[in-house]
């Protein structure tokens, strides 16, 4: 019956790391009073990332501070950003999972920080200083160099030190090739404290980006379920970076962060006052992205709220529509462009039922795409259709704005009254025409705005549901 | 006879009185017809609106003897710019070097033991320029609001570091009502107050710590 192919979910690669600039800003003139008396302007020399760089756990050897060889690509796309970025100055988080204490897990991701922010400047010693202390699962003997061996190959160098050094380059380097290193002045504390203060930090467990219900986590508990534990924990596991605003200078006594070695007793000074309930299970499973109330510490909360390192990034799935016979065009080349991020992906096609899948896209966010119709045969196809698109966090909210959100993505300009909009959607898709807000209609907008169902599919479905009801 | 004045978006007291000839904002700030604006109002944030009254400018009369020199000194309070640095922390960056730009010419000042930098302001000033080691601060005077009005509290909340300005770019977009419960609960964590992101609750508060 139905003439479009079948959408199936999109496929979902893992993914090692997460690049990205945050939503701009205009930063605008700071609005002050004068003053005639003892009264004052109170003005707080802070600074909000510009850009970030996530790198998942599975980059490490397993509970170890040991970065594997598959990072290479990620180092690569995070010296794209801060070339792009014009080479701002940077500070390194690293997190657990919620597995262990919180001492064990602020040493292991206070390891983790040390061991990145190692890499990036080439200081072979500090690889060093995590050789000769050794911790459980943190082998950076014959198993660290084992990986480091295979990696480099016969040419690998013998000697402890040569061999780190060579592993740094190998993996961290420039997309031509060349070692991407960054100087110690590079960092939010310019290198000036000898433990690493402001430069890089482990956050411990204390800002999972997933929460599990006190359910899940009572199902958890069974040893036999210890992979699946692990395999939910993954986004909690992650190292990243963030860029700052260039100029930005931090006094080391300012910075907030305990050093990488000191216990987590500093770090608990920044935590929200109910900050062990929000990381902690609660009723309901929760994410960062969408409760907005899983981070203890408020300092790394107000760096992340924005950041597409660890706000939400979903899937984008809309039919595109020639705009006057309203009817999807197969194979409709197109360019997205988020607008907050300037996020472009250009050169793309839609599938042969005109749906278009974009996947890892910042929500919630506007979007532009413009599109062609190459059934016109012109060569190149131009890009002469253009719509403005909305992607929401959460798919499922069934608000007035949000099915107007829905309708607009599939082609319905915006009309004053609901009601209106309604009946041209419920016309085209052989609805009863009553202007109503009615489940067949809600039902029937979500599996085309979400599902990418075409017209003959929801046509056909409710003719059947008719049936059912005579 | 006097008149009322329609203070506009980026007037203050100090601004008012330099345009209508006078050269001590008190003469106009004083006088009785404000009395209800006085007890609502600081002089230097005023809400575009309010109705201020600018008295006739009174002619100073002095006996003075014929024939012997007299000097008079006039008593006069002119504005100046007083702003508190904190860092990262909250804390104040005392004496902390900095430079203030008003109309291109720099003025080198520090901050003092509280982090109080202090300057003379020039009259009719509108933007300026702060510089703290590299980092660039424009900021422009007498637009900031009551701080019972939402715009006067954003933008203390901005001044204290906890809200970025303007969302996709775009600079006048409104500052949504979950960003500010945001900001309002950060600014509630580091005074050590219950927090709770209820905007009304802080006015005080925030009036107390920004300064003004």
């Amino acid at each position: 019956m139905a003439a479009d192919p079948p959408v199936g979910p999109p496929p979902d690669p893992p993914r090692g790391s997460v690049s990205a600039q945050h939503p701009r800003r205009v930063t605008l003139p700071l609005v002050v009073a004068a003053t005639v008396g003892r009264e004052r302007n109170r003005v707080a020399v802070r600074a909000t990332p510009l850009a970030c760089w996530r790198i998942e756990g599975m980059r490490f050897d397993f509970g170890s501070s040991v970065v594997t060889p598959d990072a290479e690509g990620d180092f690569t796309e995070l010296a794209g950003l801060w070339h792009a970025t014009g080479g701002p100055p940077v500070s390194v988080f690293a997190h657990a999972d919620p597995s262990g204490s919180d001492d064990f897990n602020k040493t292991l991701s206070g390891r983790r920080a040390k061991a990145i922010y190692a890499l990036l400047t080439r200081d072979v010693d500090k690889w060093d200083e995590l050789y000769h202390s050794p911790w459980p699962d943190d082998d950076w003997n014959t198993r660290a160099k084992g990986i480091m061996r295979a990696r480099l190959g016969p040419d690998a160098p013998s000697e402890r030190r040569a061999l780190f050094r060579a592993y740094m380059d190998a993996i961290c380097h420039e997309p031509d090739g060349s070692p991407f290193v960054l100087q110690k002045t590079d960092f939010l504390g310019r290198g000036e404290d000898p433990g690493g203060k402001a430069d890089f930090q482990g956050c411990s467990e204390f800002n999972p980006t997933v929460v599990f219900s006190t359910d899940e986590s009572r199902g958890f508990q069974d040893p036999k379920r210890k992979d699946e534990r692990d395999d939910a924990n993954a986004p909690n596991r992650r190292v990243l970076v963030f860029l700052f605003p260039l100029g930005t200078r931090v006094p080391t006594a300012s910075w907030p962060c305990p050093r990488a070695s000191e216990p987590p007793a500093g770090c608990r000074a920044m935590f929200w006052p109910d900050g062990d309930a929000r990381r902690g299970p609660q009723a309901q499973h929760r994410e960062y992205d969408t409760a907005r109330n899983t981070f203890a510490c408020a300092f790394y909360d107000m760096m992340a709220r924005r950041s597409p390192c660890e706000t939400a990034r979903k899937t984008l799935r809309i039919r595109l529509f020639d705009p006057l016979g309203k009817e999807a065009i197969p194979g409709a080349p197109y360019r997205m462009t988020v607008i907050a991020t300037g996020d472009v992906r250009d050169n793309r096609t839609a599938d042969a039922a005109g749906v278009l899948t974009e996947t890892d896209v910042l929500a919630p966010s506007r979007i532009l795409i413009e599109y062609g119709d190459p059934r016109l045969g012109q060569d190149p196809v131009p890009l002469g259709y253009q719509v403005m698109v909305f992607l929401d966090i959460d798919a499922a909210d069934l608000d007035e704005p949000a099915l107007r959100r829905r309708l607009h993505n599939l082609g319905y300009a915006p009309t004053e009254f609901f009601s209106d909009s309604l009946r041209a959607f419920q016309r085209d898709y052989g609805l009863p025409v009553t202007g109503e807000r009615d489940a067949a209609t809600e039902a029937a907008i979500i599996d085309a705005a979400d599902h990418g169902k075409s017209r003959s599919d929801i046509a056909g479905g409710a003719a059947t549901s008719g049936e059912e009801n005579a | 006879m006097g008149f009322y004045h329609t203070v506009e978006q980026g007037d203050d007291l100090p601004k008012i009185a330099d345009e209508y000839g006078f050269r001590d904002y008190k003469t106009i700030w004083d006088a009785r017809e404000n009395e209800a604006l006085r007890a609502q109002r600081q002089p230097t944030v005023l809400l575009p609106g309010d109705q201020l009254y600018v008295p006739d400018k009174r002619i100073g009369e002095v006996e003075a003897a014929a024939g012997s020199k007299h000097r008079y000194q006039l008593k006069v309070s002119l504005p100046r710019l007083r702003i508190q640095l904190t860092g990262f922390d909250g804390k104040p960056l005392a004496r902390t070097p900095c430079t203030v730009t008003f109309d291109g010419s720099d003025r080198a000042v520090s901050t003092d033991g509280d982090g109080v930098l202090d300057c003379p302001l020039p009259p009719g000033t509108e933007d300026g320029v702060l510089t703290v080691g590299d980092r660039r601060i424009d900021f422009k005077v007498g637009h900031l609001d009551p701080v019972d009005q939402r715009s006067g509290l954003i933008a203390r909340l901005r001044n204290l570091g906890f809200l970025e300005p303007g969302a996709d770019g775009d600079a006048d977009s409104e500052v949504d009502d979950a960003e500010l419960a945001f900001a309002v609960a950060c600014f509630q964590r580091e005074l050590g107050l219950p927090v709770d992101g209820d905007a009304a609750s802080i006015v005080d508060k925030l009036q107390e710590a920004y300064g003004c």
